[in-house]
């Protein structure tokens, strides 16, 4: 799969001069494969570097740490190169690579309690909201935008590993149902009932503070805690 | 009334269903506040999920990369305008002889410009895996020295304690032997003594 900034640098005007040297990721991964190709790899980490940063940021909430899983998903992926199936998607394996990644981060963390609990972990939930809305009302639009921003991470982030891991890839990356079926290894009912449940749980944590267009001036603290939990 | 599970509402949240089925459930919606309701609580969550901007950290790889592309295209473009220049001045024979040249030179400058960025990248991963790999070999070295060095601690004291028990077990059967020679010594006096005091009568009578 070819990522939605490659498409639009095919658009421009060397578009050609780039084709010329183009290569498909497969083709690319099979040099890699065979090879050890430097510059299919390099090609490869151009391609894909930007869309695994944003999985990683969207995925643990921190874009320094989403920095070295970028980093640490293209070392596994040269030095499980050999592990590569020719006949399947290197997107695929790609992103699985890096949720993969992703998650054991996620269960690091949460074994030295740097995050609150998923979905059972309601109060860790709420505290997070709190802290979140408790600041200040911004008067500027950017500002507003920043915040809400920031509680819709930080509802994210209360979701489960699972549940993220579907919303992330469907809403924020756009694969396909199918796409996401296939890098989960699971059946595409079971990908779109996740979607359906993760979508459910985000709607009742962010319902009391976005419904009304801009922040109420973010303050939740008068909310009841039922809202806030999961 | 029939209505579709949420798995069906998801791809049509997607657009990821085909025309009629699409109008199928627009139909639906119609006539079903219920499931209206439930996809317009769906719809807010979408919308708001789209609140998380990043930073767009791909602009960054794309201007990395792109850089590059327009620098040679700049030096493309001078090459390709004195190569118009000189054509003009040339035989049409010459000019595709220059142009053919031009085509060469930039792919090949292309090639090497491809080449210097793809090893630049692999050199700083291959520097950062070296320093990862000479982190871990030395606390490889140090976990392994501390753990030899428990190892002769433990068997030092091991030895230590048990010749410590082979000291006192020589000890005590030393005692007893001592002991016993001295039991034997008195007894054996004992014996002589009684047989001294036992008085000489006659032999005893045997019966007939």
């Amino acid at each position: 799969m070819v990522p939605d900034w490659d498409k639009s640098m095919q658009a421009n005007r060397f578009a050609s001069l780039r084709s010329f040297f183009a290569i498909s990721d497969e083709q690319a991964m099979w040099r890699v494969q065979t090879q050890a190709d430097e510059a299919a790899f390099a090609q490869l980490v151009r391609r894909w570097e930007g869309p695994i940063q944003r999985l990683c940021t969207r995925m643990t909430g921190d874009a320094h740490r989403a920095e070295d899983l970028t980093q640490e998903t293209f070392a596994r992926v040269f030095a499980k190169r050999k592990d590569y199936q020719p006949n399947g998607k290197f997107s695929t394996w790609l992103w699985r690579i890096a949720l993969n990644l992703c998650c054991d981060e996620w269960r690091r963390r949460q074994r030295r309690q740097e995050l609150p609990l998923d979905d059972t972990g309601g109060e860790a939930a709420a505290s997070v909201l709190d802290r979140l809305a408790a600041r200040e009302p911004a008067p500027d639009e950017s500002l507003e935008g920043q915040e809400r921003g920031a509680l819709v991470r930080g509802a994210l982030m209360q979701l489960s590993e699972t549940h993220r891991a579907v919303l992330v890839l469907r809403h924020y990356e756009n694969l396909k149902f199918r796409e996401i079926a296939g890098v989960l290894e699971v059946p595409e009912g079971t990908v779109k009932s996740r979607m359906a449940e993760a979508l459910a749980k985000m709607s009742r944590l962010l319902k009391p503070m976005l419904a009304d267009g801009p922040p109420r001036n973010l303050n939740i603290q008068n909310q009841p805690k039922e809202n806030l939990t999961l | 009334m029939n209505h579709p599970n949420p798995e069906t509402w998801m791809s049509y949240l997607y657009d990821e269903l085909k025309s009629h089925e699409r109008a199928g459930l627009q139909a639906h919606l119609q006539t079903c506040p219920d499931c209206a309701a439930k996809l317009a609580e769906w719809q807010a969550a979408q919308k708001n999920l789209d609140a998380w901007r990043l930073p767009r950290a791909a602009q960054r790889t794309r201007v990395a990369f792109a850089a590059p592309v327009f620098k040679w295209a700049a030096a493309a473009a001078i090459l390709l305008c004195a190569g118009f220049w000189e054509g003009r001045q040339a035989s049409a024979a010459a000019r595709v002889e220059i142009r053919q040249q031009l085509r060469q030179e930039l792919a090949q400058q292309f090639h090497a410009e491809l080449e210097r960025t793809a090893s630049a990248t692999l050199a700083a991963s291959a520097e950062q895996t070296r320093a990862l790999l000479a982190n871990y070999a030395a606390a490889f070295e140090t976990k392994r020295i501390a753990d030899n060095t428990a190892i002769v601690s433990a068997l030092d004291k091991l030895g230590a304690q048990r010749f410590a028990d082979y000291l006192s077990l020589k000890k005590d059967v030393d005692t007893v032997a001592v002991n016993a020679a001295a039991g034997f010594r008195s007894t054996e006096q004992q014996l002589v003594q009684l047989a001294d005091s036992t008085p000489a009568g006659p032999p005893p009578a045997h019966p007939q």
